[in-house]
C-alpha cells in the first residue's frame, strides 16, 4: 500500500513534469531566467527552477492576476477568470493524489501559502492568489463562506490556513487531481523563498 | 514525488447506526452517521468534542477522516505531522464540530 502524490506542471497544459526533491515552483519577470519581480507586479511567467531559484528548469504555464474578475494566461491579453474562458489546462499546477489501497473520498478540501513554519501565517512579503478549476466550475472563495471570490482578490488572498481557498469535495475513486491557478506579488523589495504552498483535505 | 505507506486507519474506532463495530476500516466505507467513534494513539483514547453551549440532544452523530495535508516548499516528503485524525460531531442543525488529533496527542477543536 502507498500513497502517491505529486506537483505537475508544464507549459502547454499536458502536466507532463513533476516536481521533484530539489526544484522549486518561482516566479520571475523572465522567461528564460530567473528575474525579480517589481514590488506589487504580478508573475509575469512561473517556472520550476533548481533549489537556490537561479537557475530556470522548466516553465510551467502562467496565471497573472489583472483584477478580481481577470487573467492573464501565459502572456496573453485579459481574460474573464471564468468557467468559459478558463481550461484545467491552462492552470499552473496540477496536484495528484491516490492512495492504491482503495477508492477514496476527499472532503474539507483547502489550498494556501504560508511562511513554512507556522500554518495560520502567511508567507512574508509575498501576496498570493489562487483559483480552483473544476471540470465544471471556476472556485476563487476562501473557506469559511466567502462569497466574493477572495481568494483571487489583491485585497485578500491566500496567506495562511484561515484564508485557504475554498477547494472541490471529491467523490469516490482511485486518483485525485486538483487544478490550481496562482499568482504572487512580493510587496516589499528583496529576495523571498520563506513561502510553503499546501493542499489539504479529509480522507475517508 | 512522495510515496509513502498508505493511511493508517487502525486508531479509528467506530461504531455504526446499526450498532456494528468497525476497526482500522475507511468512513466511507461505514454507513453513516456513526453511532460513536474514538481514535486510540498509544495508550491515549480520544472521544468526539462537542462545542461550549451545546447539549448531546443537540447531536445526530458523528464522522471520522484522516487531514492529509501537502507541502510544496522546503520538501516534497509528507512528514508525520502532515497526517492527523479527525472525529466530526454532527449536529442536528447541519453544523459540524471538528476535533483533529495529531500523531503526536495535539488536539485542535472548531467548526467546519
Amino acid at each position: 500500500m502507498t500513497i502517491v502524490e505529486t506537483w505537475n506542471y508544464d507549459s502547454v497544459g499536458g502536466f507532463s513534469h513533476v516536481l521533484g526533491g530539489t526544484e522549486r515552483l518561482g516566479f520571475s519577470n523572465d522567461n528564460a531566467a530567473v528575474e525579480a519581480i517589481s514590488v506589487n507586479g504580478f508573475n509575469p511567467y512561473t517556472m520550476a527552477t533548481n533549489a537556490a531559484f537561479d537557475a530556470l528548469v522548466n516553465l510551467a504555464n502562467n496565471c497573472q492576476y489583472i483584477d478580481k474578475t481577470h487573467v492573464s494566461l501565459n502572456s496573453a491579453a485579459s481574460t474573464d477568470l471564468d468557467v468559459a474562458h478558463v481550461a484545467q489546462t491552462d492552470c499552473t499546477v496540477r496536484v495528484d493524489w491516490e492512495d492504491d489501497s482503495g477508492n477514496t473520498i476527499l472532503s474539507n478540501c483547502a489550498f494556501y501559502a504560508f511562511d513554512g513554519v507556522v500554518a495560520a501565517d502567511p508567507p512574508d512579503n509575498i501576496l498570493v492568489l489562487a483559483f480552483e478549476r473544476t471540470a465544471a466550475a471556476l472556485r476563487k472563495n476562501q473557506i469559511g463562506g466567502d462569497v466574493a471570490g477572495q481568494a483571487w482578490d489583491a485585497a485578500n488572498g491566500v496567506g495562511g490556513s484561515a484564508a485557504a481557498l475554498s477547494l472541490a469535495d471529491q467523490v469516490s475513486g482511485s486518483n485525485h487531481q486538483f487544478w490550481l491557478g496562482i499568482s504572487a506579488s512580493p510587496t516589499a523589495y528583496g529576495t523571498h523563498s520563506s513561502i510553503t504552498l499546501r493542499v489539504e483535505f479529509d480522507v475517508s | 514525488m512522495a510515496d509513502l505507506m498508505g493511511l493508517d486507519f487502525t486508531p479509528f474506532h467506530i461504531f455504526s447506526a446499526h450498532g456494528q463495530r468497525y476497526c482500522g476500516i475507511r468512513p466511507s466505507m461505514i454507513p453513516k452517521p456513526f453511532k460513536s467513534v474514538v481514535v486510540v494513539l498509544g495508550k491515549h483514547t480520544y472521544k468526539p468534542g462537542l462545542p461550549r453551549g451545546c447539549v448531546s440532544n443537540q447531536i445526530l452523530g458523528y464522522d471520522a477522516a484522516i487531514k492529509v495535508g501537502i507541502n510544496l516548499g522546503s520538501s516534497m516528503k509528507q512528514s508525520k505531522d502532515d497526517i492527523a485524525y479527525r472525529i466530526i460531531t454532527l449536529l442536528k442543525d447541519g453544523q459540524k464540530w471538528s476535533k483533529l488529533i495529531s500523531p503526536n496527542g495535539h488536539v485542535e477543536e472548531n467548526w467546519i
